[in-house]
C-alpha cells in the first residue's frame, strides 16, 4: 500500500487518498470505509461516503452488500444512470476488493439531501397535501414510469426510503432500489396483500402496482407525519388488513385531505386488478379525476371454517392459516375435513370444486406429497397469493432470490423450495394468477419457468436447485464456497476463484461443488459431460478431458491469467496422454511443455497437448515400423547361426569353384612354362 | 566364374577313354614314360581318395596342376627331345608335384578364406543388427521389443 497518497495500479484497487484507506469503483469512483454515512446503512448494505472523480463536488455515498447478502445486480444495471427527480440517482455499482480482501458489490448514488424523511417510531410534522402532491406525488410517479419502460420496478417505497432531494426542501425522492432482493426491506404495511404474505425473499421483481400501493401507503405516512399502524406487529396488521380491507386498516379513522383522497383511495385498493395503474395515477397528476376503484371485499363463507383453534371467513384466511400449519392442513385435505365444508360453506364454487378434485386419500394433486398438496389447495383457495410449501411462501418470480438466502444463510427452506420446482407448483401458481387476473403481466411471464421442474429432478451433474437459481437470475453470482470471498458473475471470473481456493488444502481435497457445475452450465451452456469432469468423484479420463476443454475454451474466451493449481489439478489428466506416446524423446518433449504449462497455469496448452491427434498418430504409426523392424531384426539374429553355417557351406562351395578356375588358368600357364623350359 | 558342368560331364567319357588309349599306347610303346606318368601322378590319385567333394574339385584342382606339370615331360620324352628320360630326371618330378602342391593349396586355401570372409560379413551383419535393435529400445523404450507395454512413467509427469 503506498503511503505517499498515490493511487496505486493493483488490480484489488485499493487506494489510500490523504492517508486513509479507499477502494476503488471502475475509474471515476472512490469508496471511503473509514466514513460510514449511518442514515442509509440498512440491515443489508453498509453506508460509506464515497467521491466521483468525475463531479467532486457532488457528494456521493456507496452502498455496500453486507457479507450473505445479494444486492439486485440486474435492476442495477438497468438503472445505472438513470437521471430523474423523483428517484435517487445510481451513479455506478459492481463488485470491489473491500478492505477485508473480500469482494463485495457496491452500489454508489448521489448523496441525498439528510435523512429519511420519516422513520419508525420517529412521527414528523404532517407534510403539506399540495407539497406532497407537486413534490413527491408527481415526481415519483415519472420516475417509476421511466423504470417500467426500462423493465424494472423499484420495491423500496416506504416511508424511510423516501429523502429531501435538496436542502431548500422542495423536492421529496425516493431512495435507493437495488439495495436486496425486491422488497425485502419493505414492510408488511407497506406492501400490497400479495407481496406481505410472501416471505421477504421470495416476493420476486413484481409489478408496478405493487409499488403503487407502496407508494399509496408512503404518502399516507406523510400525510399524517406517522408510521401506520407502528404500534402492531406484522401479523396483527395483515390480520388486520385481511378483516377490514387496507383503505380502513390503514387510514383508520384519519380523514385524508379532499387533494390526495381519491389517489390513497386509489392506490390502497386490495384488488390488483381495480388498483390504480402507472398511467390512472400519471392522469391524475395531470389534473384529470380518474375512476375510484371499487372496493369490494372476499366473499365471506356461509359458515367458518375452524382450523388451528382459529374460526376462519375467507379463503385467503384459510390459505394462510394452512400454509403455517401444513402438516394439520395435509391432513384436513386427505381426510376431506376441508372439501366438506367448502361443499357446504364456500361461495367461490371455482375453488370448492378445485378442493373437492384435490381432497381424499390418492388423489392426483397430493401424488407429489403433502407439501403441494397443501399449496394446491392453498392456490385454490387463494390464486393471487404466494405458493404456499412447508413453511415457506415465495412467487415463482421470487424463486431466485429465496433459493439464493436458502443457499447463503437459511438451508432449512431448501426442501420446502426443492419440493415446490420439483413438483412444478409454479406452472400451478401461473395457471391460477392467468385464471384471476387475465391481463397482469407476472401471469404472462412463466414460460420462463417451465424448465425449473426440469433442472430440478434431474440428476445429473449440473442440474438441481442451484442450475434453477442460476438460470432464473442471469446476473447472480455463483454462491460455491470455493469463491465465497469473491464476486463471481460471469465463467471467466469463476476460474481464478476457483484457482485461488484450490491452492488452499482443504479446498483442493473438498473439490468442486454443485454451485460450479450449476453455474457453467447455466452462464457457458456446457454439456454434461464436461461438467461431470468438473464434480470430482470417480470419472473416466474421456470425462476428465472434458472438463480440461471446458476449462481451458473459458480461460481462452474470457482472457483468464494463469491458473496454476487449477492446471496443477489437471495435470493427472495429461499423464494418460503421455503414456500414450512411445517415442522417448517425444515423450520427454511433451513432459517439458505440460510441466512449463503447469507451472505457467496454461490450461490451453495442456488441451492442445492431449489433444494433438495427428502427433500422436505419427508417433503411433513409428512406433510400429520400429517394433516391425525390431521383430525382424531378432528373428534374424535367432537364426544367425543357421544363416552362419549356411554361408560358410555357400563360401565353401564358392571357394572351391574358385579353386578349380584358378587351377586351371594356372595349369594352362605352367604347363606352357614347363614346356618352353625344357624346350629351350 | 562356374565352370559350364554339362559340358564338362558330357566330354569325361571322351576324356577318359583318350587319356585311356593314349596311355595304353605309351605302356605299349613308351613303358618309362607310362611308368614317370604313374609315379608323377601319384598326388592326383591321393587326392582322388580323400576327395571329399561330390563333383571332385580337388581332384579338378590338383589333377589339372599336376598334369600340367608331367604333361611336358610326356610330351618332349615321346618324341626323344629330352637327353634323359624323365622318369630319372628330377625336375621331371619336381614340377608334378610343385603343381600338385599348388593345386592343393588353391583348393583348401581358397575356401578357407572365402570362409573366413563369410564370418566377418556375418559377424558384422549381427553387430548390426544388436546395435540397430539398441537404438530402437533407446528411441522408443522396451515396449518397442515386445507386446507388453511399460507402466514404469505412470506414477507422475516428471
Amino acid at each position: 500500500m503506498a503511503e505517499d497518497g498515490e493511487i496505486e495500479t493493483e488490480s484489488e484497487a485499493r487506494v489510500v487518498i490523504g492517508g486513509r484507506e479507499s477502494v476503488a469503483l471502475g475509474e471515476r469512483i472512490r469508496i471511503h470505509p473509514s466514513q460510514t454515512v449511518l442514515d442509509m446503512a440498512g440491515r443489508l448494505a453498509e453506508a460509506f461516503a464515497a467521491s466521483d472523480s468525475n463531479m467532486p463536488d457532488n457528494p456521493c455515498v456507496a452502498l455496500v452488500a453486507r457479507p450473505e447478502q445479494l444486492p439486485r445486480v440486474g435492476a442495477c444495471m438497468q438503472l445505472r444512470g438513470l437521471e430523474h427527480v423523483g428517484v435517487a440517482k445510481l451513479i455506478d455499482a459492481g463488485p470491489v476488493a473491500w478492505t477485508d480482501g473480500t469482494q463485495r458489490f457496491a452500489m454508489v448514488y448521489e448523496t441525498p439531501a439528510g435523512p429519511p424523511v420519516l422513520r419508525k417510531g420517529k412521527p414528523i410534522e404532517p407534510i403539506d397535501p399540495r407539497t406532497l402532491s407537486r413534490s413527491f406525488v408527481a415526481p415519483v410517479t415519472q420516475a417509476l414510469a421511466e423504470m417500467s419502460r426500462r423493465g424494472v420496478t423499484h420495491r423500496a417505497i416506504r416511508p424511510d426510503n423516501v429523502f429531501w432531494y435538496d436542502f431548500g426542501k422542495t423536492r421529496l425522492m425516493l431512495g435507493p432500489a437495488t439495495v436486496g432482493p425486491p422488497g425485502a426491506l419493505q414492510p408488511v404495511v407497506c406492501e400490497s396483500m400479495e407481496m406481505a404474505m410472501c416471505d421477504p425473499y421470495g416476493k420476486g421483481a413484481g409489478t408496478a402496482g405493487d409499488d403503487l400501493f407502496s407508494l399509496g401507503v408512503t404518502v399516507l405516512a406523510l400525510l399524517r407525519g406517522d408510521w401506520p399502524l407502528a404500534e402492531l406487529s406484522d401479523e396483527a396488521i395483515l390480520d388486520k388488513r385481511l378483516e377490514l380491507g387496507s383503505w380502513d386498516a390503514l387510514a383508520e379513522k384519519y380523514n385524508p385531505p379532499t387533494e390526495l383522497y381519491d389517489l390513497l383511495r386509489g392506490l390502497l385498493c386490495d384488488d390488483p386488478a381495480e388498483r390504480w395503474s402507472l398511467a390512472t395515477v400519471t392522469k391524475w397528476v395531470d389534473g384529470t379525476r380518474p375512476q375510484l376503484p371499487r372496493f369490494t371485499m372476499p366473499g365471506r363463507a356461509r359458515e367458518p371454517f375452524m382450523f388451528e383453534g382459529k374460526l376462519l371467513r375467507t379463503g385467503r384466511e384459510i390459505a394462510i392459516a394452512m400454509g403455517k400449519n401444513p402438516q394439520p392442513a395435509a391432513t384436513i385435505m386427505r381426510t376431506g375435513l376441508l372439501r366438506d365444508w367448502a361443499r357446504r360453506s364456500l361461495p367461490d364454487d371455482v375453488a370448492a370444486r378445485k378442493i373437492d378434485a384435490m381432497s381424499g386419500p390418492g388423489s392426483q394433486a397430493g401424488r407429489d406429497g403433502d407439501g403441494p398438496l397443501v399449496a394446491r389447495a392453498c392456490m385454490a383457495l387463494d390464486p393471487l397469493g404466494p405458493i404456499r410449501v412447508g413453511s415457506v411462501a415465495v412467487r415463482p418470480d421470487g424463486y431466485a432470490s429465496a433459493l439464493a438466502r436458502a443457499f447463503m444463510a437459511d438451508r432449512a427452506n431448501l426442501p420446502a423450495l426443492d419440493a415446490a420446482i420439483r413438483a412444478g407448483l409454479h406452472m400451478d401458481w401461473g395457471e391460477a394468477q392467468k385464471a384471476a387476473l387475465p391481463n397482469q403481466r407476472a401471469a404472462r411471464r412463466m414460460t420462463a419457468f417451465e424448465r425449473l421442474g426440469r433442472w430440478a429432478n434431474e440428476g445429473s451433474v449440473g442440474s438441481g436447485l442451484e442450475r434453477c437459481l442460476y438460470e432464473l437470475d442471469p446476473r447472480m453470482p455463483c454462491l460455491s464456497p470455493l469463491c465465497i470471498d469473491g464476486w463471481v458473475e460471469t465463467a471467466g471470473d469463476l476460474l481464478p476463484e476457483i484457482d485461488r481456493a484450490l491452492g488452499e488444502e482443504a479446498a483442493a481435497k473438498e473439490g468442486f461443488d454443485r454451485h460450479v457445475p450449476a453455474f457453467l452450465a447455466a452462464r457457458v451452456a456446457a454439456d454434461e459431460a464436461s461438467l461431470r469432469g468438473l464434480s470430482g468423484g470417480v470419472a473416466d479420463e474421456e470425462t476428465r478431458l472434458a472438463a480440461l476443454r471446458l476449462l481451458a475454451e473459458l480461460q481462452e474466451t474470457y482472457l483468464v491469467g494463469a491458473l496454476p493449481n487449477l492446471a496443477r489439478q489437471c495435470a493427472s489428466l495429461v499423464r494418460p496422454t503421455l503414456e500414450r506416446y512411445q517415442r522417448i524423446s517425444t515423450k520427454e518433449y511433451i513432459r517439458t511443455r505440460a510441466e512449463a504449462a503447469i507451472a505457467q497455469g496454461e490450461l490451453r496448452e495442456l488441451v492442445r497437448l492431449v489433444d494433438d491427434k495427428l502427433a500422436l498418430e505419427a508417433d503411433q504409426k513409428g512406433f510400429n515400423s520400429a517394433k516391425t523392424e525390431y521383430t525382424a531384426a531378432s528373428e534374424k539374429l535367432s537364426k544367425s547361426d543357421i544363416v552362419m553355417l549356411d554361408r560358410a557351406r555357400q563360401a565353401t562351395y564358392r571357394g572351391r569353384e574358385t579353386a578349380v578356375l584358378a587351377s586351371g588358368s594356372v595349369a594352362l600357364a605352367l604347363f606352357f612354362i614347363v614346356l618352353a623350359m625344357h624346350l629351350g | 566364374m562356374a565352370i559350364p558342368r554339362t559340358s564338362l560331364v558330357k566330354l569325361l567319357p571322351a576324356a577318359w577313354s583318350a587319356a585311356g588309349l593314349v596311355f595304353v599306347s605309351l605302356v605299349i610303346f613308351q613303358p618309362t614314360l607310362a611308368i614317370y606318368m604313374l609315379i608323377a601322378g601319384l598326388p592326383t590319385a591321393a587326392i582322388f581318395m580323400i576327395d571329399d567333394d561330390p563333383e571332385q574339385r580337388g581332384v579338378f584342382s590338383v589333377g589339372a596342376l599336376n598334369l600340367a606339370g608331367t604333361l611336358p615331360f610326356v610330351l618332349l620324352g615321346s618324341i626323344g627331345y629330352l637327353r634323359q628320360p624323365p622318369l630319372w630326371t628330377a625336375a621331371a618330378y619336381f614340377w608334378p608335384y610343385a603343381g600338385a602342391a599348388l593345386g592343393a593349396a588353391l583348393y583348401f586355401g581358397v575356401p578357407m578364406i572365402t570362409r573366413h570372409i563369410a564370418r566377418v560379413e556375418e559377424t558384422r551383419e549381427k553387430q548390426r543388427l544388436s546395435e540397430r535393435q539398441q537404438a530402437l529400445v533407446e528411441e522408443w523404450g522396451p515396449n518397442v521389443s515386445s507386446v507388453q507395454l511399460d507402466f514404469s512413467n505412470r506414477d507422475g509427469l516428471g
